[in-house]
């Protein structure tokens, strides 16, 4: 069982524009010294260029076997990060940024697991590229016994990029365009306003934000904005894989 | 997930335990609700883009299926679309995926969420007549066990009671009744799962052995594992047919006035809804057909989960301290 081959094609397209992107990201970070998650723009990059030649085998870089190394190594990886997580600020708590929680390094887990899986699953296309490349086929042997894994991996991916989505009215410009009059910052979305009074000390008021980002060639290479289309594309094509597996 | 650090210049960059980002503010009850409307929504798109739904046997053969037993006023418009959306498979199928994702991101993005629930509740209709036959309530063929009066209508029913509401001053005791208030929320409850408690008891569903040769039919196309439950569940209930549905006729019927009863036990009713609506989706709709290549949504179960968790009987906020 397959999709449609103009389908994959544009899957793989879009992912190898994430891939691009994170690691345009990754280059910026370090250029202009501003601090990212680098392990997120990394796992970006390595699941961007796996999806784009599991899509379509005849870009497919590396080895099947390489590649589910590779993502055993990300989900132990993003465990770490989980166990640290709990273990600095508790299940409900947030990163130092105070933007991230717990799901955060979760839902990157179970990409990870869900990169595996499909590896894991899909039976290699004959007259695959000289990397051991994989078409997307549909999962063969006693992966077919465990079709709810991926059932449990594709409601995960798709909340989360649901949840990025509403959350992405948090780094809306209208932000910095509350009235001035007033003192608070009306959260975009329709969320809570924060009171000027309760910014703590290590934020910019939206105005000095404004000032001072304004002219930053970075600002808009390492808009959080991007980031959040980013993991919405690679949760929707990595949805569209498993739905193909199923 | 994303971070705002990054965008800041390392002179302004966060210390460790200093905020960095606005305060995001947690969404309440009604938007945790109708993410999860988007989720579904979403996933119901990317199921659009199976490989059999860009053939034209979807349009010529599973279409089709849906007209059978409803009268010609309503079964030519469905055949009609049918041809239509086999001459144009790919184009055709190309649309309803894009137009479902579409509306599962317009939900979930805020600025957008009334556009898309309005869009949702105009596709519910259009694919509850061409799509699912009106759910088989004018054929006479409705039956709750695998998903009557058709999961598009509860698609269109969360649409409305989720609607977003900023009318000041207004707390009722359950989300469901935010927009349209408790009366009518209640009398929507009531219509919906009463329909089911009727449709349980219909002309074949009443039958020995109906129950069990819908169970057992389901099995095609199924993983040995949900295949296996089917064959187990059917051998359970053959011949017990009538029985197993009058029993769930009450049930159902239970349910539907419980919404009207005060708040603990009208919560009871609800849990035995979420219950139902789960042993629903196991047992009658094999988890909305999802394994089998050719599902087009999840089908009810799981929205009469979501319908009956929106509502919940909140608890009564305590009084202010020194009041």
């Amino acid at each position: 069982m397959s999709g449609p081959t103009w389908l994959a094609d544009l899957f793989a397209a879009v992912m190898i524009l994430v891939a691009v992107y994170s690691a345009g990201r990754l280059l910026a970070s370090w250029r202009w010294s501003r601090p990212t998650h680098a392990d997120i723009d990394i796992t970006h990059i390595l699941m961007g260029v796996a999806m784009a030649g599991m899509l379509v085998s005849a870009i497919n870089p590396i080895p099947t076997a390489v590649w589910e190394f590779v993502f055993v190594v990300v989900a132990l990886w993003f465990i770490w990060r989980c166990y640290g997580f709990t273990a600095r600020h508790g299940l409900s708590g947030r990163d130092e940024d105070h933007v991230h929680h717990l799901s955060h390094y979760v839902t990157h887990v179970v990409m990870a697991l869900a990169m595996l899986y499909m590896y894991l699953a899909a039976s290699p296309t004959a007259g695959s590229s000289a990397g051991g490349g994989m078409g997307m086929t549909g999962a063969t042997g006693t992966t077919t016994d465990f079709v709810g894994l991926p059932l449990l991996f594709l409601f995960v991916l798709l909340a989360s990029a649901v949840w990025e989505l509403d959350g992405a009215g948090r780094w809306s410009p209208s932000w910095t365009e509350a009235p001035k009059p007033v003192p608070v910052v009306q959260l975009a979305g329709g969320g809570s306003p924060v009171r000027s009074a309760d910014r703590p000390p290590g934020l910019p008021a939206p105005d000095d934000f404004d000032e001072v980002t304004k002219n930053d060639p970075s600002r808009r290479w390492l808009a959080p904005g991007l980031k959040a289309a980013c993991h919405i594309a690679m949760c929707v094509t990595m949805g569209y894989m498993l739905i193909v597996m199923l | 997930m994303s971070d705002i650090s990054s965008a800041l210049p390392s002179s302004m960059a966060p210390r460790a335990g200093a905020i960095s980002a606005r305060a995001w503010a947690r969404p309440e009850h009604l938007r945790k609700l109708q993410l999860v409307l988007a989720s579904i929504w979403l996933l119901d798109g990317m199921l659009q883009l199976q490989a059999f739904f860009f053939t034209r046997a979807f349009g010529n053969q599973m279409i089709p299926m849906t007209a059978a037993g409803n009268p010609s006023l309503i079964a030519s418009p469905i055949t009609w679309s049918g041809t239509l959306i086999a001459h144009h498979a790919v184009l055709a199928d190309s649309f309803f995926a894009v137009f479902q994702v579409a509306i599962g991101l317009g939900i979930a993005w805020r600025p957008t969420t009334r556009v898309a629930l309005a869009a949702s509740i105009v596709w519910s209709l259009g694919v509850w007549w061409v799509g699912e036959g009106l759910g088989g309530v004018v054929s006479g063929a409705a039956n709750p066990v695998n998903g009557a009066p058709g999961a598009v209508m509860i698609y269109a029913l969360l649409a409305v009671l989720l609607w977003p509401s900023d009318r000041a001053g207004r707390s009722p005791s359950f989300t469901a009744a935010q927009m349209v208030g408790e009366r009518v929320a209640k009398a929507l409850w009531f219509v919906l799962w009463a329909s089911l408690a009727y449709f349980a008891v219909l002309g074949e569903n009443r039958s020995s052995d109906g129950l069990s040769s819908l169970i057992g039919a389901e099995t095609t196309g199924e993983p040995g594992w949900v295949a296996s439950l089917d064959r187990h569940t059917a051998r359970l209930v053959d011949h017990r047919g009538l029985v197993v549905m009058v029993v769930l006729a009450v049930l159902l019927a239970i349910v539907a006035v419980g919404t009207f009863l005060p708040a603990r036990v009208a919560n009871a009713t609800l849990v035995a809804a979420i219950v139902l609506g789960i042993a629903i989706w196991i047992v009658g709709e094999n988890f909305g057909a999802l394994f089998t290549n050719g599902a087009t949504d999840v089908n009810s179960g799981p929205l009469l989960v979501l319908l009956s968790i929106s509502y919940w009987r909140r608890a009564a906020d305590p009084a202010p301290e020194g009041v």
